[in-house]
């Protein structure tokens, strides 16, 4: 399942949101959005996802565009976590796990339902939660509930805004690692990150969106130099390879005096 | 990667999980509708019974079993005992459970087309709407649909109203709790306005039909009535449980309930004509009877939590039983006066959305 984004463009006010953007999305991939606050990351998220339609270009999605298809052949075909997790009642956690196998009511994937649930909630350990209800957990844990909600959808591209934003380091690293996982399984994901290690060290591909154009686009470690993240970021940047990944370094801007009064060492490889 | 788990270990750590909240809810479901449905039966026959003309409940039962040729149980003793059940009390009756019904899904509906708990009917001004329209029918007796020309008006009004509510109160796919109450008072400002004129141009008799009908009474309910009210309500009441599914994934907010696969926007217009439909039902020939709307679907999510697979019926049921109940006190607390129901359920429920409202606005640290 592939989706291609063709020469799109999002006008809001006059206003290039997005820029002539031109992307393709294949199966068996992690496909990271990267880029400054602003920059038009979301809205690419949303133009690929069907949510927005873009005021030029198209979305394909296997060949067909997107727009044609209903909101229940697009469930089937893909899933989506949101950067906010919002529910207006207080409905348990694994509820709102099992909403995410609405698309499949009444056809044969049914029957996988309590199994895929059961394997989303085991993916990101919210076993020991799944009777509380929703509104009462810490944003960390509400972030983990909605990846398992999108995972447990099933469907063949799996689209995150910032799932690792709210996360502790071991979750962080255990999201991207599933989502890898089902990369390899075959899913297409895309991820929209602003740790740019984590996206480093997961990415198969990277996609650095600046003003809302594309302006790099491939590994890791073609992508994430020094120079073209200075730029980007208007702020200096060091990279450090690390194990054999990139490790992006923020130089601290103006700090008082004493601030990090530690000694330059050696980082042991 | 840190931790690697195969795909069975997953499922297996997943289903070690598997909540006995599940079990647990189940438990109290069923609790629940058994308790709702033994008050409703309960408080029917009680209530047919009470009135200037006491009859007991053996009796009650004997003369609805015979009336459908079941020859158990006494008759009434009394001469006109069997004609007051079958003229008076059972009309009444059954328009107390028809109008709570509907009263109290439309507001589950409501609070789940709006994602706000603190939706209701007579809240945001649907009810008044509702009642404008049928006013109208009232003051230039209006018989297009013979006796189902108010409960015609009612629905019109009260889509119009809920049309219009909805679409001034959403601001980015959600309505804020200051936006939904404002535009309350607003709407309601301006329908009773209109009712107020509606009462300044009756003529006396329909003066006072429309001023009691505003304090809102099952008083008068006659068998045509209810044959006019019933149909809306089961309508309503199923369109309402085939779409509570799709309202359970609404609350996840407009845009994941899309990338589920819901589509949005016929959703929401169904639930809209449905609430409309409900209040239509509930306000026709009962007036306005506000807050039970509110009250019920707000209890019975604290019991059996917000699925709307069951909160619809729970609330339907438990509607029933409040309005059954609300009329018996109407009845009974004065002698020889026949109480305004829609004034206790303001008495009871106008505190209740108080302390709603303060309760949400603590959650939510302010007004969000």
């Amino acid at each position: 399942m592939s989706i291609e984004v063709r020469n799109a463009s999002v006008l809001i006010d006059g206003r290039a949101i997005l820029d002539d953007v031109s992307l393709t999305v294949v199966p068996g991939e992690l496909l990271v959005v990267v880029g400054p606050n602003g920059a038009g990351k979301s809205t690419l998220l949303g133009v690929i996802s069907g949510d927005l339609v873009p005021t030029s270009g198209t979305v394909l999605l296997e060949g067909e565009s997107i727009r044609s298809r209903k909101p229940l052949a697009l469930a089937r075909k893909r899933s989506v976590q949101l950067q906010e997790q919002q529910l207006a009642f207080g409905f348990r956690v694994i509820e709102v796990v099992r909403m995410g196998r609405t698309p499949w009511a009444g056809t044969a994937a049914e029957d996988r339902d309590d199994e895929a649930v059961a394997e989303a909630i085991g993916r990101v350990d919210i076993a020991p939660f799944v009777d509380r209800s929703f509104p009462t957990l810490s944003g960390g844990e509400k972030a983990r509930t909605g990846f398992a909600r999108a995972t447990a959808q099933e469907a063949g591209v799996l689209l995150l805004d910032e799932p690792t934003a709210a996360l502790d380091i071991k979750y962080q690293q255990r999201v991207l690692g599933e989502a890898v996982r089902l990369a390899r399984a075959g899913h297409a994901v895309v991820a929209v990150l602003h740790d740019l290690t984590l996206a480093a060290t997961h990415a198969d591909r990277i996609c650095v969106v600046s003003r809302g154009r594309i302006v790099a686009h491939g590994t890791p470690g073609e992508v994430l130099t020094p120079e073209r993240l200075t730029e980007v970021y208007d702020h200096p940047v060091d990279v450090v390879v690390h194990h054999g990944v990139p490790v992006v370094i923020p130089r601290p801007g103006d700090l008082p005096d004493g601030a990090h009064a530690f000694e330059d060492k050696e980082v042991r490889v | 990667m840190t931790t690697t788990l195969t795909a069975p270990e997953r499922a297996a750590a997943g289903e070690r999980a598997r909540p006995d909240g599940d079990r647990r809810l189940r438990a109290r479901v069923v609790l629940l509708f058994g308790v709702l449905g033994a008050a409703l039966l309960a408080f029917m026959v009680l209530s047919a019974g009470r009135g200037q003309l006491d009859i007991p409940a053996d009796q009650v039962l004997g003369s609805f079993l015979h009336h459908f040729g079941v020859n158990l149980g006494p008759m009434p003793e009394h001469p006109q005992g069997d004609n007051t059940l079958w003229q008076v009390r059972f009309p009444r009756v059954a328009m107390a459970v028809v109008v709570g019904a509907s009263l109290a899904a439309a507001g589950a509906l409501m609070q789940g087309v709006f994602g706000n708990p603190l939706a209701e009917p007579s809240i945001v001004g649907v009810s008044t709407g509702a009642a404008l329209a049928a006013a109208v029918v009232i003051v230039y007796q209006l018989t297009f649909f013979g006796t189902w020309t108010v409960a015609a008006f009612a629905f019109a009004g009260g889509l119009i109203t809920t049309l219009l509510v909805y679409a001034l109160s959403r601001a980015d796919g959600r309505t804020e709790v200051v936006t939904l109450v404002l535009m309350g008072i607003a709407v309601n400002a301006v329908c009773a306005a209109g009712l107020a004129f509606m009462l300044f141009i009756a003529d006396t008799q329909a003066r006072e039909e429309i001023v009691f009908w505003q304090l809102g009474s099952l008083n008068g309910t006659r068998w045509q009535y209810v044959a006019v009210v019933a149909p809306f309500c089961a309508v309503g009441l199923a369109g309402a449980v085939l779409a509570s599914r799709r309202l359970d994934v609404l609350s996840l907010g407009d845009r994941a309930a899309r990338h589920v696969g819901i589509n949005v926007e016929r959703l929401r217009i169904g639930v809209i004509a449905l609430v409309a439909l409900l209040t239509a039902a509930g306000v026709a020939f009962a007036g306005i009877i506000a807050f039970v709307g509110l009250v019920i679907p707000h209890l019975i999510r604290m019991i059996a939590g917000p699925g709307h697979r069951v909160l619809i019926p729970a609330s339907a049921l438990g509607g029933a039983v409040l309005l059954l109940v609300a009329d018996l006190c109407a009845r009974t607390l004065m002698v020889g006066a026949d109480l305004p129901i829609g004034m206790l359920t303001s008495l009871v429920g106008g505190p209740f959305f108080f302390w709603l409202l303060r309760r949400t606005r603590r959650q939510a640290g302010g007004w969000a």
